[in-house]
């Protein structure tokens, strides 16, 4: 009964798909690198829509927690069971083959798959969907080996745990410093919501805390409903400083826990969450799909890579701009490139896919605030069709109904996504 | 429009309906317009509300009066700001369509 509820509400979208019949027996192999939410999604619809399809998953994590409410459950406003994905169980349901261990490189032209037990995958179409990585040596100091110490937990992982307990041990009156890298990076508002729901979790023990936002950025998601909020919300207790004030950080001593801004500021802070600058993860970067950008150019119609056919690359990875690198985004773009796989594989141009994006930020656990955009392929180009975010200024009934909605997102999303 | 009406009774309140033969074939039109919709209205604990088991004219009544609202507070009047009234219409019957609707 459940899996029948979760069908209809979920994937009925794509359950449906008017697909001619040669597409729905079709028999081409497709490998999907990545089980997040842009792989997951796909690796599903496509399941849906064309079941003859010879489909592997490759994604070495059987569970992870995802980021959409990570803050929240950094903050202890959630438990992070409620943020846990479990591809693999999902996949297995579905009788998908899943192939948990890691991709180890990818030759584009041949469309074959090095795995990290040496075995060898070779498919007509293969999607890329490995997320980020970071860009350690942006910042002097800071390395892969030593970020533990100034935990940014963007790729949740390991240093949730690490993060968080930094955060629980803080004393009263300390300085926190997140550092905000530049654009584009991963959830955009990520951030900000993070440096509202530390705030919400010094109050909420009657702890004096200040924590300063150090920005490699002008301006920012949602900025004046932010801004607005935190006045209403946490008075005194948030400072932003943007990059025209000198606020990127350049350099820090993650020993001594300081870090210096472009200013010239040192800021000493008992909790550092250094949230470096980002580019398409390695694996998609030694595959050639990269450009200088250090990001996967794409066409719109199914996100198919611009530098090698055949080739698709989704979600965090990929250069869908305008839509912003997101959850959501990764979600739609995941089903929008399943149905662009089976069209092309009929040998058939597929229809321009209308792609949403929406992202809720919690800054307590009765407030949210919500950005959301709507993408279609015009003349070769994505485009942003409308946009909208929370108004700055706003009754406290409309910022609990966007909590309650924010709660429904996450839990839908991860549904939808994973199975 | 009532045998419509009550397939859709039917399909929302027994969870073990049959598929709809129209979704089960793929017949369904449209489906890269309506595949933003499950990312937040389905069946998970504390969902948006899911989608409406209702025929396409009532859906595309839905829609227009959401894009059409004053009140731009939460998320759908955004999403659907610029969609001129065929898309709505193709958006209501493929939601309708995989709802159990006919095509």
């Amino acid at each position: 009964m459940t899996t029948r509820r979760r069908l209809l509400g979920g994937f009925a979208a794509l359950a449906a798909a008017a697909l001619p019949a040669a597409v729905r027996a079709a028999t081409a192999r497709v490998v999907i690198v990545g089980g997040g939410f842009a792989g997951a999604s796909c690796a599903l619809a496509l399941h849906r829509i064309a079941p003859s399809l010879e489909l592997t998953v490759v994604e070495p994590r059987g569970a992870f927690l995802t980021g959409p409410f990570s803050n929240a459950a950094l903050a202890g406003l959630i438990p992070p069971e409620r943020i846990r994905a479990r591809p693999g169980d999902g996949l297995r349901r579905h009788g998908i083959r899943w192939l948990a261990q890691a991709a180890v490189a990818l030759d584009p032209v041949a469309r074959e798959l090095r795995l990290a037990d040496r075995g060898r995958l070779q498919a007509e179409r293969i999607v890329v969907a490995p997320g980020i990585d970071f860009v350690y040596d942006a910042i002097d100091g800071l390395s892969a080996a030593n970020s533990d110490a100034v935990p940014h937990a963007w790729r949740i992982d390991a240093q949730f745990a690490r993060l968080r307990a930094q955060l629980d041990a803080l004393p009263d009156g300390a300085t926190v410093l997140i550092a905000a890298p530049p654009n584009p990076y991963r959830c955009p508002p990520g951030p900000y919501e993070r440096a509202s729901l530390f705030a919400w979790h010094a109050q909420r023990r009657g702890l004096r805390r200040r924590i300063v936002i150090a920005d490699a950025k002008d301006d920012f998601s949602k900025r004046a409903a932010f801004t607005a909020s935190w006045d209403t919300l946490y008075p005194g207790m948030i400072e932003w400083l943007p990059r025209a004030q000198g606020g990127t950080v350049v350099a820090v001593d993650v020993a001594a826990r300081r870090a210096r801004l472009a200013g010239g500021e040192t800021v000493h802070a008992a909790l550092l969450s250094v949230i470096p600058p980002q580019h398409a993860a390695a694996f998609a970067r030694a595959a050639d799909l990269a450009d200088a950008s250090g990001w996967c150019p794409v066409e719109p119609l199914g996100f198919e890579s611009t530098r090698h056919p055949g080739i698709h690359v989704l979600g965090d990875a990929c250069i869908a701009t305008p839509m912003p690198k997101s959850a959501f985004a990764a979600n739609n773009q995941g089903k929008a490139c399943a149905l662009a796989i089976a069209h092309r594989l009929a040998g058939e141009t597929p229809p321009p896919p209308l792609l949403l994006n929406t992202c809720y930020s919690l800054l307590a656990p009765d407030y949210a605030l919500s950005v959301s955009g709507s993408y279609r392929a015009v003349g070769g180009r994505l485009n942003e069709l409308s946009s909208g975010l929370s108004p700055a200024h706003a009754d406290p009934a409309l910022r609990e109904l966007e909590a309650r909605h924010a709660e429904g997102w996450q839990a839908q999303l991860l549904r939808d996504s994973f199975g | 429009m009532l045998p419509r009406l009550s397939a859709a009774v039917l399909f929302g309140s027994c969870a073990l309906a049959p598929l709809p033969a129209a979704a089960a074939s793929g017949a369904c039109p449209n489906p890269e317009l309506s595949l933003g919709c499950g990312s937040c209205h389905g069946a998970a604990p504390n969902a948006l509300p899911a989608l409406p088991p209702d025929p396409a004219p009532a859906l595309y009544a839905r829609l227009a009066r959401l894009r059409d609202a004053p009140y731009t507070g939460t998320v759908m009047p955004r999403l659907l700001a610029s969609l001129d009234d065929q898309t709505l219409h193709a958006i209501a019957a493929a939601v309708a369509c995989e709802r159990g609707h006919a095509p």
